[in-house]
């Protein structure tokens, strides 16, 4: 199927049903009217009950928060005001007759939301207060006031136990996102991803091979405007029921949908800003060398000598973002219909993205037993990213860079300047995406619901890694083969589906005992189509196509998975405060050996809402609710691990020929994740502090493992084994108060911690898995762990020579360094992260938020300092060795022909990631351009680090770090190509009709 | 094997399901969830088929219909085998060097490599795709493919392979060239998960592979793979330092013989990886000892290389090219006739018959048209026919083991200054690398 004509279809779709809706209905007379909005980020809030206490009178707010209440008799009245999720509020007032009163509401989110109802897998979700375990939700209206352009920012900070890593600076690159730590020493570790309770593509993948730096997320295909919120199950004990591939955790986004009985509401908007990076000078190294013109040697910091000459090297890049959209309803339908679209330009020409998106969802309740819900998404989604390596990377020629490269084309740079690398190494992915879900629920009594839901995602993605027929100026840095120009086009058509049925029967069995049984049947399908087309060498300028080129490589082909599962669940409630729930899914998919059966995951939770107990006595805790959890999920192998196999390998005059590959395995399972997870939420003071604490421990088992097969045995591709065991455990802390609740200033205060303890209980192999060049999976220490040798004392000869150079011997003393062993040098993922936000209300309109992240106990490996010090020997150290540590001279000295612990700095850091400031503009100025309401935000990104340990020698930046290593592979967390984070600087004007 | 057989033989691996053709029925997972009617039925099992076109599955190749196919491979594996080969003991035994950093020619100019498959220098961990030289998987590789295809061809009957002496005389020349690289290369060996060896075993199994060959290729009437034996015996031979003997080997390998490699620009393991490295890529260029070869001040044409008057860009070494390989589709020499004399004429000084070695010596300068060499004294003579050697098979994988073999002095010297950081190592070997000594269970 081509996602890129449905794409296309869809978009007229989209956008025609903008146009075509029927405009906001009037409005009418009325005696109080008012708006009702959230108190911390004053977004309006739709469907709130509004009612005048005992005379019912009552309606529903709109989209913009707006209520209107007529034919109330004059004198004093209590309005009253209740949401689900929010702490109800009254105010009394007196209205005199044909008087029109305005009352104001801001609701406090209900701190534990217990009986708001979370997407668990089961046919009608479940109540908050029923579930044993965490499940985080993220408000998709931060984005409307926040500095956020994509769901990976969304994501990050706002939810302990989220690590959210984007590694690349240049827009549209991908984030690596980890739930609680890595569960699998062989998978991405990536969580599932679900869009309106359909599984979707979270694929990460960069534009071509490892020659680009950054890769790019399908999660980012979707627009932070069309999201409602986003649920985050963190771990087995909560993803059972969605059973194989969820043990990593899973992320359900959940678009907006409009409400019932609210005339239509428009809502345009847009964001004008600038990206670029902050302080370029200070973040590349001053190398040395040998000025040619003078013969003596000094250091150069290429930024400044560009500047001096005129050229920037990095420059501002424009962000533009528009958007538009409609919702609202009748009795028996709504509707959500959006278009937007985005334009990010980075730093420097070769990094940019640009972002369409539109959607219709359309939920109809012809009866009162049936509703159907139906959305789709569409999205093009194109993306430009540097190049990577010596031969690509224009920002490693500026890392490297030297005086004695001064006097030549090159201008100091290492390989060739900038703009050289801009016109060879054009990397782009152009991503086409439609994703659907059709939903029918039927509940034919009030003690049985189920749904039905089928859904279809469908991507079309083009990698392209283009070079033309070089200019003169740009080809004398390369060979005449890369001078000729290349094109690789590698497409990858993605089709996902999903049928998913699901039934639940509520029952009391006594007056205190309340039954629901739930079963579900899922399939899901995943087929891959690959097809790649090469051209090399173009016989001229301008030729540029792969049928242009004088040789030409095609390939293609077909890669499948499919799961089916099945689920049982019995939930048993004790006078709605005491919950006892036990399920167990059964699943089998494709990629499971032959000589393996079935998988089963069982689980068992239990949650107990104390504070509702009579005998509850503690005042200052207005609710408590104790929670614990046991629970399975898996992670299936891929999908040809299983089978051994030879692989198809030409002859050099094209006649067909095989080798062998991959061993296989007949006894291939999935890994299996089991976790312990025990926590309380509650509040206090009012239910003006809200703290949600939550301890896990997880244990993958069966844990695949890439083992190496001796090459002496023919096959020797890796064999994939469950022999693994992976530990994960940590606690999760999240904290929010209104610290200040004054009549004309409030102060919120939020605080997220998490921390992981991440360990290779047992590798199931004698020695260590070799990932990368210092990364290794080694039983006792974290997955994918660095080691290296350790210099630990070196002598320097008056010439400034290293001698004498010893290392760690492991066991408290020295030896040389040829022999030394390679010791744990620090992990790549954060032991500890989270967030600090603030928001400040002035007044009842302007709002400034701030939200700083942190991470600590990761370690970065820099690439950059092996060149600099060891391979290239540009350092200044290495030019004043009288004044430099002795070790890093032996180091650099030795470090060409392996790797030493001085390139793996410690990389912990603190930003200040977000800070916005917003306010509604006064209602007479929206009403003068016919708008309701109208409101301006101004916000920054990447401000600026408030701490960072990445300082023992000059690098770039602690988030430098290549995503598309830590997705598997060596995983190493490189930091030489990858763009430092962008600063980031964004006016919105957001009007609503 | 036909294009209709592979295309058969893809066909049933299209349809067939990778995880296996028999397993147990989701009915005992029906039967605990109650959902028995849903689950049995067929519809479900059938999702879970699944295509797999670009595999061949294992077991659809245990078939003698297969057997061409397979012993095709073999020389396919072997011949990318080889070439990377030649660019492995080029770098080692200083006939290339590296001219830029980050590739693993680095390690192998510097020698400086350890065991490990990354940083310490890929030799275990590169293959026949991989940018970088690769040695140990795919000279494996072949080796194991091509004793496989013995052990099988052993069972199949002439009545299911026809021309089964043909491909066995084949499979055995890939099976002897790739267990005498693996000789000259390795410090010591090991095969199929089997015990730690040495390389005297290896070229002892190079020899009885060889002479497999030798006997099916006089059975089947295939005298270049006759005449390929012959010489891969002598070679053998010559390395284990029974030189009289490898003379006897080679003594009938005809004066017209020359047997090449054909490669091709059709993908990166076809190609052929001495002009890839030294002049599509840049990542070597020709060693210091090999840029004024010249015979009694005459340029030896066999050494055929330019100054490119240039370092590439970002580096300090100046970048020197050889037109012996002009393309990614130049074939490369396993063996001829002028090995053959150079064995010859090794055998006769050793055989007190110097003026044999001369005449032998002066047969490949007429080819040359480089004048004659004239001698009588022996170690003369011998420092000639190891000049020949370095000349008349630059680049054809041989100087390594000579470099070991003559005893040569390292160049350049170990504790040099290496020009990418460090020293020159003074390795010429390579130790079993950590993935066959940690995974194979009869290594400790």
């Amino acid at each position: 199927m081509d996602a890129r004509r449905f794409a296309g279809t869809g978009l007229l779709v989209a956008l025609g049903s903008l146009v075509f809706l029927p405009p906001a209905l009037s409005a009418q007379q009325a005696t109080i009217t008012g708006e009702v909005v959230e108190s911390g980020t004053r977004t309006p809030i739709a469907g709130a009950q509004v009612s005048v206490v005992g005379t019912g009178i009552g309606g529903l707010t709109n989209n913009s928060g707006r209520y209107l209440l007529t034919g109330v008799a004059p004198g004093e009245v209590t309005v009253q005001v209740q949401s689900i999720g929010y702490s109800s509020q009254e105010r009394v007032l007196t209205v005199a007759a044909d008087e029109t009163a305005e009352v104001n509401f801001q609701l406090r989110t209900e701190a534990l939301g217990l009986d708001e109802l979370v997407v668990t897998g089961t046919a009608g979700g479940q109540q908050r207060r029923a579930i044993g375990n965490v499940v985080g939700n993220i408000d998709g209206s931060v984005a409307e006031v926040a500095p956020i352009d994509n769901i990976s920012n969304l994501l990050r900070g706002r939810e302990s136990g989220v690590v959210v890593n984007q590694g690349n600076g240049s827009p549209g690159t991908a984030s690596v996102v980890r739930i609680r730590g890595q569960s699998s020493m062989s998978g991405d570790n990536q969580p599932l991803l679900y869009v309106d309770g359909v599984r979707v593509n979270n694929r990460m993948s960069t534009p071509q091979g490892g020659s680009s730096a950054g890769a790019v997320s399908r999660i980012d295909d979707f627009s932070p405007d069309e999201i409602e919120s986003v649920e985050v199950i963190k771990g087995p004990a909560a993803a059972t029921l969605y059973g194989t591939e969820a043990s990593n955790g899973v992320i359900h986004i959940i678009t907006k949908r409009g409400s019932f009985d609210q005339p239509a509401e428009w809502t345009l908007s847009t964001r004008q800003g600038a990206n670029w990076l902050h302080d370029p000078a200070g973040k590349v190294p001053i190398n040395w060398g040998i000025n040619p013109s003078t013969g003596e040697p000094e250091g150069l910091n290429l930024v400044e000598r560009e500047k001096e000459r005129g050229n920037d090297i990095f420059s501002y890049g424009r962000i533009q973002d528009y958007s538009l959209s409609v919702s609202g309803g009748s009795e028996t339908m709504r509707y959500f219909v959006s278009g937007s679209g985005q334009s990010e330009d980075g730093a420097t020409p070769d990094s940019w993205q640009k972002r369409y998106n539109a959607r219709a969802n359309v939920s109809a309740q012809p009866a009162e037993v049936i509703s159907i819900e139906a959305s789709t998404g569409f999205s093009l989604n194109e993306v430009r990213v540097p190049g990577r390596g010596a031969g690509q990377s224009a920002l490693r020629s500026l890392f490297l860079g030297s005086p004695e490269h001064l006097d030549t084309p090159r201008r100091g740079f290492w390989i060739a300047p900038p703009e050289a690398f801009y016109e060879r190494s054009q990397f782009v992915q152009d991503a086409t995406r439609m994703t659907t879900s059709l939903t029918f629920r039927y509940d034919p009594t009030d003690w049985f619901n189920h749904r039905l839901t089928f859904g279809l995602d469908l991507t079309d993605q083009k990698n392209t890694a283009f070079t033309p027929h070089l200019s003169p100026s740009a080809a004398q840095f390369w060979s005449e083969q890369v001078a000729r120009g290349s094109r690789n086009v590698r497409q990858e058509s993605v089709q996902q589906s999903s049928f998913d049925y699901a039934a639940s029967v509520s029952r009391d069995l006594s007056e205190r005992v309340s039954s629901t049984t739930s079963a579900g049947l899922q399939v899901n399908t995943k087929r891959v189509e690959l097809t790649q087309a090469i051209g090399e060498g173009f016989p001229a300028p301008g030729v540029e196509s792969v049928g242009g080129a004088a040789t030409t490589f095609g390939s293609d082909d077909v890669v499948e998975n499919n799961t089916v599962g099945l689920y049982v669940q019995e939930q048993l409630g004790w006078e709605n405060r005491i919950f006892l729930t036990a399920a167990v899914r059964a699943d089998d998919n494709s990629a499971f050996g032959e000589e393996f059966s079935l998988v089963y995951y069982p689980k068992v939770s239990g949650s107990w809402v104390i504070s509702e107990e009579d005998f509850w006595g503690l005042d200052f805790v207005s609710s408590l609710r104790l929670r614990a959890a046991y629970g399975e999920s898996g992670q299936q192998p891929d999908v040809f691990d299983a089978i051994r196999s030879f692989s198809p390998r030409a002859q050099p005059d094209g006649s067909p020929a095989v080798f062998p590959d991959a061993p296989g395995n007949p006894d291939l399972g999935p890994e299996q994740s089991r976790e312990i997870e025990a926590g309380f939420d509650a509040t206090m003071f009012g239910d003006r502090v809200s703290l949600d604490l939550t301890f896990y421990d997880q244990v993958t088992r069966d844990a695949i493992v890439s083992r190496n097969v001796a090459p002496s045995d023919g096959f020797f591709e890796d064999q994939f084994v469950n022999i693994g065991r992976l530990s994960n455990r940590g606690v999760e802390v999240s904290l929010d108060a209104r610290t200040l609740d004054l009549p004309t200033f409030d102060w919120d205060l939020g605080v997220n911690v998490g921390t992981n303890r991440n360990r290779i209980e047992d590798l199931g192999l004698e020695s260590f898995l070799e990932l990368g060049w210092t990364t290794r999976h080694q039983e006792g220490y974290p997955a994918a762990s660095l080691f290296a040798p350790r210099v630990v004392s070196a002598e320097v000869t008056p010439a400034g020579d290293p001698v004498n150079i010893l290392c760690d011997d492991g066991q408290g003393g020295s030896m040389d360094c040829g022999d030394a062993p390679w010791l744990y040098a620090g992990h790549p993922d954060p032991s500890v992260e989270g967030s600090v936000s603030s928001t400040f209300t002035f007044g009842d309109r302007i709002q400034l938020g701030m939200l700083a992240d942190f991470k600590l106990g990761q370690t970065n490996y820099s690439t950059q300092m092996w060149w600099r010090y060891a391979a290239l020997g540009i350092a200044e150290e290495l030019w004043h060795p009288e004044t430099a540590d002795p070790r890093i001279l032996g180091a650099a000295e030795l470090g060409r022909s392996g790797e030493f612990q001085l390139w793996t700095p410690a990389s912990g850091y603190m930003r200040f990631r977000e800070v916005s400031l917003s306010a509604p503009l006064p209602t007479n100025w929206a009403e003068r351009i016919g708008a309701r309401a109208a409101r301006v935000s101004l916000a920054a990104r990447n401000l600026g680090m408030i701490w960072t340990e990445y300082f023992p020698y000059p690098a770039q930046d602690p988030e430098s770090r290549a995503p598309a290593n830590q997705l598997g592979g060596n995983r190493e967390p490189e930091d030489t190509d990858a763009t430092p984070p962008l600063t980031s600087l964004a006016l919105t004007f957001r009007i609503t009709f | 094997m036909d294009q209709n057989r592979i295309d058969d033989l893809k066909r049933r691996s299209k349809n067939a399901r990778p995880r296996g053709f028999s397993r147990s029925p989701l009915a005992v997972g029906v039967a605990l969830l109650s959902l028995g009617a849903l689950a049995g039925c067929d519809a479900l099992d059938q999702l879970l088929e699944v295509e797999a076109p670009s595999r061949v599955i294992a077991r659809d190749m245990e078939d003698p219909a297969a057997a061409q196919l397979l012993v095709e491979s073999v020389g396919n594996e072997f011949r990318c085998a080889f070439t990377h080969y030649v660019n492995v003991s080029g770098l080692v035994g200083w006939e290339l060097r590296s001219v830029q950093n980050g590739g693993t020619q680095v390690f192998y100019d510097g020698r400086t490599w350890t065991t490990g498959g990354y940083g310490s220098g890929s030799y275990a961990g590169a293959d026949c795709e991989s940018g970088n030289a690769a040695l140990y998987l795919p000279l494996s590789r072949s080796r194991w493919f091509a004793d496989e295809m013995l052990g099988r061809l052993d069972e199949w009957g002439e009545a299911q392979v026809p021309n089964k002496t043909e491909l066995e005389a084949r499979a055995a020349a890939w099976a002897g060239y790739s267990y005498l690289l693996m000789g000259e290369s390795m410090c010591s060996v090991a095969f199929d998960n089997g015990p730690e060896q040495s390389v005297e075993d290896a070229l002892g199994l190079a020899i009885d592979r060889f002479q497999r060959a030798m006997a099916a290729a006089e059975s089947s009437g295939q005298s270049d793979f006759l005449n390929l034996a012959r010489i891969g015996t002598g070679r053998a031979l010559l390395n284990l330092g029974q030189v009289a003997d490898a003379g006897n080997a080679v003594a009938d390998v005809p004066e017209d013989f020359t047997f090449e490699l054909e490669y091709s620009a059709l993908n990166d393991a076809t190609h052929n990886r001495q002009y890839r490295s030294n002049q599509r890529d840049e990542n070597v260029g020709i060693g210091e000892r090999y840029l004024d070869m010249t015979f009694d001040g005459v340029p030896d044409p066999r050494v055929p290389v330019t100054d490119e008057g240039r370092t590439v860009a970002g580096y300090g070494v100046p970048l020197w090219t050889t037109s012996k390989y002009s393309s990614l589709d130049a074939p490369v020499r396993l063996a001829g006739w002028p090995e053959a004399a150079l064995i010859m004429a090794e055998a006769a000084l050793a055989d007190n018959r110097p003026e044999d070695a001369v005449s032998l010596i002066n047969e490949l300068h007429d080819r040359a048209d480089l004048p004659d060499f004239e001698s009588s004294d022996e170690e003369e003579i011998m420092d000639q026919i190891v000049y020949e050697r370095r000349a008349e098979l630059f680049l054809e994988s041989h100087h390594l083991m000579d470099m070991k073999r003559y005893d040569l002095p390292l160049h350049p010297a170990p504790g040099e200054p290496f020009p990418f950081g460090g020293l020159y190592g003074s390795s010429t070997c390579f130790p079993l690398p950590d993935t066959e000594r940690f995974n194979n269970p009869n290594l400790s």
